[in-house]
């Protein structure tokens, strides 16, 4: 999209251009031959005066289809080549917006820009830019040919060709334009409607919503139904005009040369002949530029489509690199939260709130404090997934805004609160942490999180496919996948957000103790709402409304009358319930 | 490419597991230009059909004329040079006039296509719909949603081509040649067969071409789906992927797979262009063919040169049709492709679910809701519950009864339940609790209708679910899922899944602000810049995590109809305040709702009768309640005696 074509690519479009060319001129010379041979014959020469036009008739014949053979295939080669780059460059945008960057664009939009637009993007190669270059050569060496056959002929030809392979096409873009954008963005709409309805089937068909989300699309139908009519109606009057100027121009073209004859102008017959080959002739050139009306509309199409793709380039990121990232410091984890706000809208409210924390190498930090109070956006601040809006965040006292936020990420093994599964193997599902982990390492990790039993019931153990998006998994075994991957990726900190939420007790009691054991010599930030185990953290932090609230050692801060004492003491005693009979 | 997730995504590009056997069980029996299933299920395409016939007709008539109207004008020249122009007169104005009657059909012939290929891309995408919600998770899970929302959004977009443009071209191309050929037959009937002869090789050809096309256009398709599906999964899997810096490396897979499709589309193209090929150079050679004996003939003085002169102009075009409809043949193969895995998932090919155990679950939506009166079909079960019901529509009351409830997933030899059985009274309360994995989120998926039993039986106040209308069965449901959804759609949306249409916005407004405080959300509305209008963003990405499960809890404590309420891990992401207060609150709503909930929480245990436990999908009940509930009502303590009416 944004780099300058390549020359192989000019190359490329050049030959399906000239290919092109010699298809459409053979094909008007065979016709224009095959009237002069026809018309001709019919006054009777000697035969050998024909015999040159009947081998043309023949060349012209199998090059004809030659030609539009080899412009097809390399037009097509050009365009597919250019398709194949420009998916990778959109998926290049999207990798540095997402999370958070999409705003209120949906992932199925963006898939149909991906998908569908890209592809309609190539038909501004060959549907629009080889068959608009071919049309105009015809036409000229149509209009030339009048010229040179009669001389009164070519204005009224050129005038014809004029209007209906460029008046006529271009009145249908004005017409058209706003339905073939709508036809685009409804499409993507639709998409977006229907990946989210296939997300979320379950809860759709369990509220009985099915006739809601029918009724969505139905009405998103409706629109994109009216779109279509009206691209259509445009593009079909289009066709009906090109047709009647083709029509009307051939029948004064003829009409002139009937008069031209009635005024003796030129010699008896063969002006007669002259005047068919007219006719064909512009026969043949209306059909060189037939195409265009249909040009021009799919121009649009092509057009609203490639501008959709583009409009992925205008996503901001939430996190923007600096134009020279200093070096990462050199082993020294330490971070540090001075003063730091963050929210998620440039007016909104904060989601943090001047907090300052400090994370020294090895320490243990354990999150806690109300829904919403702003944890999870912690995560992802130290994560660089979003920016300070104010205050400095240091990773090894440089302020990470200098470092590249990849080489930052580096340093932080993370898992999210909602990990996503992907529908490939257990294996590649743990292995994207850590290319080079052994098979044993995975089972290893997955047994200490107590998930030995489930590898062992999967058909085919660690390289049982797991299904899309996690759902052929339980929860707690999604949230230990995604645990997994942070013990495996082996790296100086650890961000655990909520890791042992779908788990009960005794099974919680093990993945501390599991994750306690891998953290050792580790900085870890373990986001809780269970306040069982803190205890054996350094510091407890509390945050509230985006504060921190408190912080302390555990034992420390529930002695003392403040939030977290009374968390504690909203916190239910156990009852003892058997996690297994 | 070789690496961690990008060796599993190598997979999506070649064999995928779906694709692979989708394309496998895809029948290959299409030989019908226009696929039989398209008619039977989309009655509008035979209405256009005809239409494109009448209006294939008229076009090629014109056709006719021009070329008679022309020809005998030129040959006027001929005859006698000087007519002058009045000679000409009505050859001219009847060529401009078959010229008009061409253009109005033509751009009436656009304007019609385009509303039958509306008709039939809507039909078909809502069918398609329905049925994907039809099925179920259990059959999701093995789906690959972008592929399934490539199919059904682009390949029935792709539909659109082969309806308004290809349909009537194939019908062109049968109708055109038969009716040119018969004029010129009966001008010059060395031509006929000179033409004929030529035209004798196109079928044979097509088929040809056509064969190798369409697996080539199938394998393409099935690489655009791949494609999608490899897409969508990536970018929602995206965070993870940067946060382990794997984000760089789906380059190169996306690469991959791009130039997968690239290679297999060049390949579908060649043997498209390829035919297309062959049909043009038949036409230039048929001219040439044709042309070359008529001068000869002309020469002889056999022939004159009015029918000549026609017959050379009418060549071209009795070769055009087939020449479009061939060069139009891979992008209309596109939308059949789509179409073939469009009525796989409609089940039109009598695929069976692939569930094992087979049907124990009806399955809604699909043919049930395609019809215009929606639900008829199963019309009279529905009345059945609201009978059984008494009074409020959707809700059944009495006891839930489980006997023998298995649960098998599809590539798991362990069954996810093992002969569950369990009885809970009206108005009871019974928690789930279980190690992870243990099948609690399998059991309240079953109770619902979501998952499909392999075995056992489910039955509410008498009523059996397999005998149940599955969308009258679920009302009587109140559910929370261990992970809710929420869409990009408003606030208020959201809450309102499934409701249909208010009267009266500000009761509405009322009724959400008290369901959102149940839920402990009241403060959230005001927060949110728009209020109860505000966007949650794609998944609800604009709440917490805590803040989609109470969304979520409000949303199941909306509907007042439910007699039976199915949480799972309500609390699970909530601290023990606001726990507290959920609790307490669902305590009130509740009232004599049965309730079954998954939890681990200690607090939510307090609210339950009974405790039972699963392992390893059998259940290991607990008859003792964990603590006295503290209500008065008689209603519903555990151990009563209940009458169970299990329908037979
Ligand atoms: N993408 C977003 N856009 C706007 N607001 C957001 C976004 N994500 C979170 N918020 C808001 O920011 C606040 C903090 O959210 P955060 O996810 O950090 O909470 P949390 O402490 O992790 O809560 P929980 O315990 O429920 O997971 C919440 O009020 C939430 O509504
Ligand atoms: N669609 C599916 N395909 C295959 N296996 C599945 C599917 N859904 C669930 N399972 C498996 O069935 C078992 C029971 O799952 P279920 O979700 O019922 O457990 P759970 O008790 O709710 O666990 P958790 O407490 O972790 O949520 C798990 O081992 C899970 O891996
Ligand atoms: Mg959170
Ligand atoms: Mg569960």
């Amino acid at each position: 999209m944004t780099r300058v074509a390549p020359t192989r690519d000019v190359a490329r479009g050049l030959l399906a251009v000239t290919l092109g060319l010699v298809g459409q001129l053979s094909g008007l010379g065979l016709l224009a031959t095959s009237a002069w041979l026809i018309t001709t014959s019919s006054l009777r020469p000697p035969i050998l005066t024909l015999s040159v036009a009947i081998a043309a008739v023949r060349l012209l014949a199998l090059l004809r289809g030659l030609g539009r053979y080899g412009e097809r295939l390399a037009g097509h080669d050009l365009a597919l080549r250019l398709l194949a780059r420009l998916r990778v460059w959109a998926y290049r945008r999207l990798e540095t917006v997402v999370p958070g960057g999409l705003g209120a664009g949906t992932t199925g939009d963006v898939l149909s820009r991906v998908v569908g637009d890209v592809d309609g993007a190539q038909d501004l190669v060959v549907r629009a830019g080889v068959p608009l270059m071919t049309g105009i050569a015809t036409a000229a060496a149509a209009v030339a040919l009048s010229g040179l056959l009669l001389a009164d002929t070519w204005p009224v030809l050129g005038a014809g060709l004029l209007l209906a392979g460029v008046a006529v096409p271009l009145l249908a873009r004005r017409a058209g334009r706003h339905a073939a954008e709508a036809l685009a963005a409804e499409r993507g709409r639709l998409a977006g409607t229907m990946v989210e309805t296939i997300d979320g089937a379950a809860d759709v068909v369990a509220f009985g919503a099915t006739r809601q989300a029918l009724a969505a699309l139905d009405r998103g139908e409706a629109r994109l139904a009216g779109a279509l009519r009206r691209s259509a109606a445009v593009a079909g009057a289009a066709t009906g005009l090109a047709t009647l100027v083709s029509g009307t121009t051939t029948a004064a073209v003829v009409a002139l040369g009937v008069e031209a004859l009635g005024r003796g102008a030129g010699g008896g017959h063969v002006s007669a002949v002259a005047v068919a080959v007219l006719g064909f002739v512009s026969l043949a050139a209306f059909d060189a530029v037939g195409a265009l009306p249909d040009v021009f509309s799919r121009l649009d199409a092509a057009v609203s489509s490639a501008r959709r793709v583009q409009g992925l380039g205008a996503l901001v990121p939430p996190v923007a690199d600096p134009p020279a990232p200093r070096p990462l410091p050199p082993a020294d984890p330490a971070l540090a939260l001075e003063r730091v706000s963050v929210s998620y809208a440039p007016e909104g409210p904060a989601a943090l709130e001047s907090v300052d924390l400090s994370l020294a190498p090895g320490e243990a930090v354990a999150i806690v404090g109300p829904s919403g109070a702003g944890k999870t956006t912690l995560a992802l601040l130290l994560l660089r997934f979003v920016e300070c809006a104010s205050g400095r965040l240091s990773l090894g006292g440089v302020d990470v805004r200098e470092l590249s936020a990849d080489e930052v990420r580096s340093r932080i093994a993370w898992a999210p609160q909602d990990p996503h599964v992907f529908a490939t193997t257990v294996a590649a599902n743990l292995r994207l942490a850590r290319p080079a982990a052994t098979d044993a390492e995975l089972v290893a990790v997955l047994e200490a999180l107590g998930l030995g039993a489930w590898l062992a019931g999967l058909p085919k153990g660690l390289s049982s496919e797991l299904g899309e998006r996690g759902l052929s998994v339980s929860g707690g075994e999604r949230q230990r996948i995604g645990l997994a991957r942070a013990l495996l990726a082996d790296r100086p900190v650890m961000v655990l957000d909520e890791p042992t939420a779908h788990l009960d007790e005794h099974a919680e009691a093990l993945v501390r103790d599991a994750v306690r054991s891998y953290a050792e010599g580790r900085t870890l930030v373990w986001i809780t709402h269970r306040l069982a185990g803190l205890e054996e953290f350094d510091q407890v932090v509390v945050l509230d409304g985006g504060r921190v609230v408190e912080h302390g050692p555990a034992p420390l801060l529930a002695r003392r009358a403040g939030p977290y004492a009374e968390l504690l003491a909203s916190t239910p005693s156990r009852l003892a319930v058997p996690s297994r009979a | 490419m070789s690496v961690a997730y990008g060796a599993g995504g190598a997979g999506a590009a070649g064999g995928d597991s779906a694709e692979g056997a989708s394309a496998g069980r895809r029948p290959r029996t299409r030989r019908a230009p226009v696929d039989p299933r398209l008619w039977r299920r989309v009655v509008p395409v035979r209405l256009w059909l005809a239409w494109s016939v009448a209006v294939g007709l008229g076009l090629t008539g014109c056709l006719v004329a021009q070329a008679l109207f022309l020809a005998d004008l030129l040959a006027r020249l001929f005859r006698q040079p000087v007519v002058g122009l009045h000679g000409v007169l009505v050859d001219l104005v009847g060529l401009v006039a078959a010229t008009l009657v061409r253009s109005l059909l033509l751009s009436l012939g656009a304007t019609a296509g385009a509303g039958a290929a509306n008709r039939v891309r809507g039909q078909l995408r809502r069918d398609a719909l329905g049925a994907v919600l039809g099925r179920g998770p259990v059959w999701l899970a093995g789906q690959r949603s972008g592929e399934l929302a490539v199919t059904l959004g682009r390949g029935l977009d792709a539909l659109d081509a082969y309806v308004a443009d290809y349909l009537p071209r194939l019908v062109l191309a049968g109708l055109a040649p038969l009716v040119l050929l018969g004029v010129i037959g009966a001008l010059d009937w060395v031509s006929l067969l000179v033409l004929v002869a030529a035209l004798g090789v196109v079928p044979v050809f097509m088929v040809l071409v056509g064969k190798l096309t369409e697996e080539r256009v199938a394998r393409r398709w099935s690489a655009l789906g791949a494609l999608g599906a490899h897409f969508l999964d990536t970018v929602q899997g995206l965070p993870v992927l940067r946060a382990y810096g794997r984000a760089r490396r789906q380059e190169a897979q996306i690469a991959a797979v791009t130039d997968d499709l690239r290679r297999t589309t060049l390949a579908v193209l060649r043997e498209a262009f390829l035919s297309a090929l062959v049909l043009e150079t038949l036409a230039a050679v048929g001219t040439a063919l044709v042309a070359v004996p008529l001068a000869l003939r002309l020469i002889d003085g056999h022939m004159t040169l009015a029918p000549a002169l026609t017959v050379l102009i009418l060549t071209p075009e009795v070769f055009l049709p087939l020449r479009r409809a061939s060069a139009d043949f891979h992008s209309a193969t596109e939308g059949l492709s789509a179409l073939d895995r469009v009525f796989e998932v409609l089940g039109d090919d009598d695929s069976t679910l692939p569930v094992a155990g087979g049907a124990a679950l009806p399955v809604a939506g699909g043919a049930a809701l395609s019809g215009a009166e929606g639900a008829a079909p199963s019309r009279p079960r529905a009345d059945r519950v609201h009978e059984d019901g008494g009074g409020a529509p959707g809700s059944l009351r009495g006891p839930l009864v489980v006997s023998g409830l298995c649960v098998q997933y599809p590539d798991r030899e362990r069954r996810a339940l093992d002969g569950v059985d369990l009885l809970v009274a009206p108005g009871e309360r019974v928690a789930v609790v279980g190690a992870s994995g243990a099948g609690k989120s399998s059991l309240l998926g079953a109770l619902l209708g979501l998952v499909p039993a392999s075995a056992g039986s489910i039955a509410l106040g008498g009523l059996v679910q397999g005998d149940a209308d599955p969308e009258a069965w679920r009302s009587c449901f109140a559910y929370l899922p261990q992970r809710p959804w929420l869409s990009s759609a408003s606030l208020r949306d959201n809450l309102r899944l499934g409701e249909e249409e208010a009267p009266d916005a500000a009761v509405e407004d009322a009724r959400l602000a008290e369901v959102l405080s149940l839920a402990d959300l009241a403060g959230l509305v005001a927060r949110l810049p728009e209020g109860l209008d505000t966007p949650l963003d794609e998944g609800g990405a604009r709440l917490s995590a805590g803040e989609r499960q109470r969304v979520g809890l409000a949303r199941a404590m909306r509907r007042t109809a439910a007699t039976v309420v199915l949480l799972d891990e309500p609390t699970s992401h909530l601290d023990a305040s606001s726990e507290e207060r959920v609790v307490a609150s669902l305590d009130r709503w509740l009232g004599g709702r049965i309730l079954v909930v998954a939890s681990h929480r200690p607090r939510l245990l307090e609210l339950a009768d009974r405790v039972v436990t699963l392992d390893g999908g059998r259940l290991v009940a607990r008859t003792r309640p964990v603590t006295p509930r503290g209500r008065q009502s008689g209603e519903g303590a555990a151990g009563r005696s209940v009458r169970v009416q299990v329908a037979p």
